[in-house]
């Protein structure tokens, strides 16, 4: 009973670990790239999920198309908002947190308007459900599905980043936005793309919590919350920092869950925060 | 005292103020005013925050800190308020300082984060540690304050006078900040930290200075907050009406401290108009505002504050290409 325990609580701070690292993953790209910390970042996360809904169980079509739309949606919606808002204050940290605050407050609002203020839920497709048992562990179909898509998209992002031609133009754009452009890179071009990934990277995280947990407008505040802290953990700008700092706060958020509360969980993490503020304010994994 | 029409047009405002609730004869509206009051203490503290290039995103749990002080104190200890009111603002100042000390050290965004991070951390406290907070019931039966001087306090008309004392004294301390040296180094932290530093200023403790001031005011907002409704809960004090308060701020124009007022004050009451409103939702109040902070960004990121001078130059200068900004304007804070 011990052990299935510990391997639940185990599992579970996986799956969180895959969300918040997807998140947490976009908003250090549109970071690098904008230099703009995108705080209605975690509203693009709940927006994929209710999209989901509002695709795979209310119009009918089945789950993974679904998917599918949602995260096309999502990204294509990142590259509206780059473009209306982001665009002309790109490099400017304090505009950007106003008005992606300015987003945060619409987007929620205009969530609970369209989809209503009851929470949702959208069942898993059949060949995700059922259990996995061995060695006197159960583990849920879904859970094993979401941590296997968000593997697959951290490998297909990680060898678009460093072997595609765009990622590589997003990398210069991050090193140095001035000298890039002059090398013929356009700088709207990439922002566009990087808010599109960050989107649909935030959606995806989006779908595969909202196929294990319920659907609601104030899902995206706290997954946001923990991806900052990811990224302040993993340092700003590295991905394999990200992907660290990732599994240490979701499995922390597992294990604290399991054995206190979800409150405790919560508070642990953000205290988490504080105390790497204190000894290592440049994150972990920083050259700094 | 030199008269120009600042000082004039000030002292007329004072006077209507101190006037107000005879004039309009409602208790709704009197209450609407104290509202008014109290956001335009925390949104003074917020912009003092703003000056210096800094998001605080915890102002409204520092208020909260405030009234939880309060609340506790006079509940549980039977404690005289006037020695509540002060620490109040002693116990969110003092947070501020550790929060501060903690996360200004690096680079600005970890204030912003960490801010957000506290919030979250002293609200989910509130609702977690149920015997002392009351979780998520909140403290309810807040005594009134104790009679001073021989006034009784209690009724909306004294809750009226209370804030707004409060506020001319942080205008008057906010104002006495700006035209301090203290201020002016303030506002070039934004645009030219390394300047600032170069000439022998330390952006470090400043900021932290200018982030107590505003937590400090913010808990004494909270103070007047408790004992006004007699019931606080976790949900009064969340990051939504932190969100709100830096609407409130930007709508009117960071730059200045009458923007700031002004902000408050025209924002407010456009919220309160929204309640009359056929088929109102409350879930219209963040969407109105988030469309009004998305909308006075993308327009006019000077704030109510800068639209006659930009609609003069507007006018004057049609025919040419002008910038429509001056030097002042560069940002949205300077």
């Amino acid at each position: 009973m011990e052990i299935s325990l510990f391997f639940q609580s185990l599992i579970n701070g996986i799956v969180l670990s895959m969300a918040v690292i997807l998140v947490a993953l976009g908003l250090n790209l549109v970071f690098g790239v904008m230099n703009i910390v995108n705080l209605a970042h975690g509203e693009l996360y709940m927006l994929g999920a209710y999209l989901l809904w509002w695709f795979g169980v209310k119009s009918h079509l089945s789950y993974f198309p679904g998917f599918f739309l949602a995260v096309v949606s999502i990204a294509f919606l990142g590259i509206v908002l780059e473009r209306v808002f982001f665009k002309s204050i790109r490099g400017q940290v304090l505009p950007g947190f106003l008005i992606s605050i300015g987003l945060i407050l619409s987007l929620q609002s205009l969530a609970i308007i369209i989809f209503g203020e009851q929470p949702k839920g959208v069942p898993a497709p059949e060949i995700m459900q059922g259990v996995l048992r061995g060695m006197g562990v159960a583990i849920s179909m879904e859970r094993v599905a979401v941590i296997v898509i968000s593997i697959l998209c951290l490998v297909v992002m990680f060898q678009f980043i460093h072997r595609s031609k765009i990622g590589k133009a997003m990398q210069a754009v991050a090193q140095d936005p001035d000298a890039a452009a002059l090398q013929g890179i356009s700088i709207n071009r990439i922002s566009s793309i990087a808010m599109a990934l960050g989107g649909a990277m935030a959606a995806i995280a989006g779908c595969l919590m909202g196929t294990i947990s319920p659907i609601s407008s104030t899902m995206g505040a706290p997954q946001l919350l923990e991806a900052l802290v990811v990224i302040t953990l993993g340092g700003i700008g590295s991905i394999p920092g990200t992907i660290v700092g990732g599994l240490i706060i979701g499995l922390t958020r597992g294990f604290v869950s399991t054995y206190a509360s979800n409150t405790y969980a919560s508070i642990t993490v953000y205290l988490l925060l504080f105390t790497l503020l204190i000894f290592k304010p440049s994150g972990l994994f920083s050259r700094e | 005292m030199k008269i120009n029409r600042e000082s004039i047009a000030t002292l007329i405002i004072f006077v209507a103020l101190i006037f107000a609730p005879q004039l309009i004869r409602s208790i709704h509206w009197t209450r609407v005013l104290i509202e008014i009051f109290l956001w335009m203490t925390i949104s003074l503290g917020f912009r003092l925050i703003l000056t210096s290039g800094l998001v605080s995103l915890a102002q409204v749990s520092f208020m909260g800190l405030g009234a939880y002080t309060v609340a506790i104190l006079t509940t549980k200890l039977g404690a005289n308020y006037w020695i509540c009111l002060p620490l109040a603002g002693i116990v969110s100042a003092f947070f501020a300082l550790i929060i501060g000390l903690i996360s200004l050290r690096s680079r600005d965004i970890y204030f912003a984060i960490a801010t957000f991070a506290i919030a979250e951390v002293i609200r989910l406290t509130w609702i977690e540690w149920r015997t002392f907070f009351g979780g998520v019931g909140g403290i309810a039966s807040i005594p009134s304050p104790n009679p001073i001087f021989g006034l009784k306090f209690g009724s909306t008309l004294t809750f009226y006078y209370l804030s707004l004392f409060l506020t001319i004294l942080t205008t008057l301390v906010m104002y006495r900040i700006e035209v301090s040296s203290f201020g002016r180094i303030l506002l070039t932290f934004e645009e030219e930290e390394d300047l600032a530093m170069s000439v022998g200023t330390n952006p470090f403790k400043l900021k932290t200075i200018a982030f107590v001031i505003g937590s400090f005011f913010a808990g004494l907002a909270g103070a007047v907050f408790a004992p006004f409704y007699h019931y606080i809960g976790p949900e009064d004090f969340s990051i939504h009406q932190t969100f709100f308060v830096l609407v409130f701020v930007i709508t009117g124009g960071a730059a200045t401290i009458y923007g700031t007022m002004i902000g408050v004050f025209t924002v407010s009451i456009l919220l309160k108009l929204l309640h009359h409103l056929p088929g109102f939702n409350p879930v219209w109040e963040p969407l109105f505002l988030g469309c009004v902070l998305l909308i006075v960004m993308k327009f006019v990121p000077g704030g109510l504050i800068s639209l006659p001078k930009r609609i003069s130059s507007l006018t004057k200068y049609n025919t040419q290409e002008k910038p429509l900004t001056t030097g002042e304007e560069k940002s949205v804070v300077a």
